[in-house]
């Protein structure tokens, strides 16, 4: 149930981010909806459902748009893994802390991004990537923050939502 | 190992990241044909997102069209205008095209351009992130699509196919950072290299211009096709128009802006040229 219901979210957001978030780009950027569900999931659920969530969001991402399968999951892996380190370890409240790890998971995954794009040799400043793209984007996304934020609250307060994973049931 | 597992989550995490990038590594160098994984999903999810996409189109046309309402008896005397002075030009073009055909047969010359054979596609997608430029369509191996063709619409060129599955595409845009397309300068047949660049402005759909020669004498306004150099792109196909003129990063060269008349953001319908690449 929780599988179903976490691959039928990461299947809905990708959907919308690719056919719906293209008309309200403002500054040339669209808001990174995926940023803010892995981050949601990491800090209200722990490291590991926010690197598996992490991890399946990009992957979806790379399979039906990049030309190399495999960026897009390891930088959101990373992240959602990152910030679920938190969990559980100080008390996280409903608007800075996902604001704040949004904006910085963000900057983080404009940085990787920029690597990338650096080893493919493709037409690209790093300053300019970052003033002109990653900051836009990072301040467009935290809008959406503490909306989408509550209502994965909302669902991971859920019983079938605290199910452990498999390979950690004890 | 379970034991381990459960005791070091992290690390699955090391473990999928090698992975990764032994996936990584493999999908560079194999990179033109889709995995069958890959193909089930985008067959299973491409008609989705096109409706979503067409939705998405429409709405926004409906609320971009209030503001071209406004515009309306401008633009409807500026063209009348248009209208006649293209008329004119016409009539000189069939004497000059008849002059033309009539020489090409003296020289024994065949064209090329002729037998352009196209499929049309829908737009069913957009890269979400903000860093590329592809675009999904809804024609695959199965409608005759191949790797490396190019796609165009009415107001120019595109893009190329970078990978292809059975009833869907990937294809990069020429504004991508990735791209790159050998362009004329028509007027004064200046050949250069047209790169994608995000990076120029805040809005989609810039392209730059490079290793222009030093002592060309491009001025802004003079449009830009493609030189059919390099052997993907066919000869001949509008790019854009040139905005403006800079130093290059190298002293012997120049380097322009070019606007393409194509709408990246509003890109519904494109053409596939399938003919070129089938005679080789």
């Amino acid at each position: 149930m929780k599988v179903l219901v976490i691959a039928g979210i990461l299947l809905v957001n990708s959907i919308t981010q690719s056919s719906l978030f293209p008309f309200i780009k403002v500054a040339g950027v669209a808001p990174d909806t995926l940023m803010i569900i892995t981050i949601s999931f990491a800090l209200q659920t722990g490291s590991i459902t926010g690197a598996i969530v992490g991890f399946s969001g990009g992957l979806i991402q790379d399979i039906m748009f990049a030309d190399v399968v495999g960026v897009n999951a390891v930088i959101y892996m990373l992240i959602g893994f990152l910030a679920g380190l938190i969990y559980d370890r100080v008390f996280i409240d409903k608007i800075f802390f996902p604001i704040l790890f949004v904006f910085m998971g963000t900057m983080a995954k404009g940085v990787l991004k920029l690597v990338y794009l650096f080893f493919r040799r493709a037409e690209m400043s790093f300053g300019f990537g970052l003033q002109s793209i990653t900051l836009p984007e990072a301040v467009y996304t935290i809008i959406f923050t503490p909306l989408i934020f509550y209502l994965l609250y909302l669902l991971n307060e859920k019983k079938f939502m605290n199910k452990k994973w498999y390979f950690r049931r004890d | 190992m379970p034991r381990l597992i459960r005791k070091k989550p992290q690390l699955i995490i090391l473990i999928l990241i090698l992975i990764l990038v032994l996936v990584l590594y493999l999908g560079t160098r194999y990179t033109d044909k889709l995995s069958f994984v890959e193909d089930i999903v985008g067959e299973i999810l491409t008609p989705v997102q096109g409706f979503m996409y067409r939705i998405a189109t429409n709405v926004s046309n409906f609320f971009s069209s209030f503001g071209e309402r406004k515009l309306l008896r401008e633009n409807y005397e500026e063209l009348n205008q248009i209208v006649g002075e293209l008329r004119q030009k016409q009539l000189q073009m069939d004497e000059t095209m008849r002059e033309n055909e009539r020489l090409k047969d003296l020289l024994n010359f065949k064209d090329e351009g002729d037998e352009m054979s196209v499929v049309g596609a829908r737009v069913t997608g957009k890269n979400p992130g903000n860093w590329f430029n592809t675009i999904n369509i809804n024609k695959g191996s199965r409608h005759g699509i191949r790797v490396d063709m190019s796609v165009v619409t009415d107001k120019g060129l595109v893009g190329r196919v970078i990978e292809v599955g059975r009833g869907w595409s990937k294809v990069r845009t020429m504004v991508d950072g990735q791209s790159s397309v050998s362009g004329t300068v028509e007027r004064t047949r200046d050949t250069g290299t047209v790169r994608g660049n995000n990076t120029l402005s805040f809005e989609d759909g810039l392209c730059r211009m490079l290793h222009l020669h030093l002592e060309t004498d491009i001025v802004v306004g003079d449009r830009v096709i493609t030189s059919g150099l390099g052997g993907i792109f066919p000869k001949g196909i509008y790019i854009g128009e040139i905005i403006e003129v800079g130093a290059g990063s190298h002293e012997s060269q120049i380097t322009a802006v070019v606007q393409p008349d194509v709408d990246f953001l509003r890109l519904e319908e494109v053409l596939v040229i399938t003919s070129e690449l089938s005679k080789e």
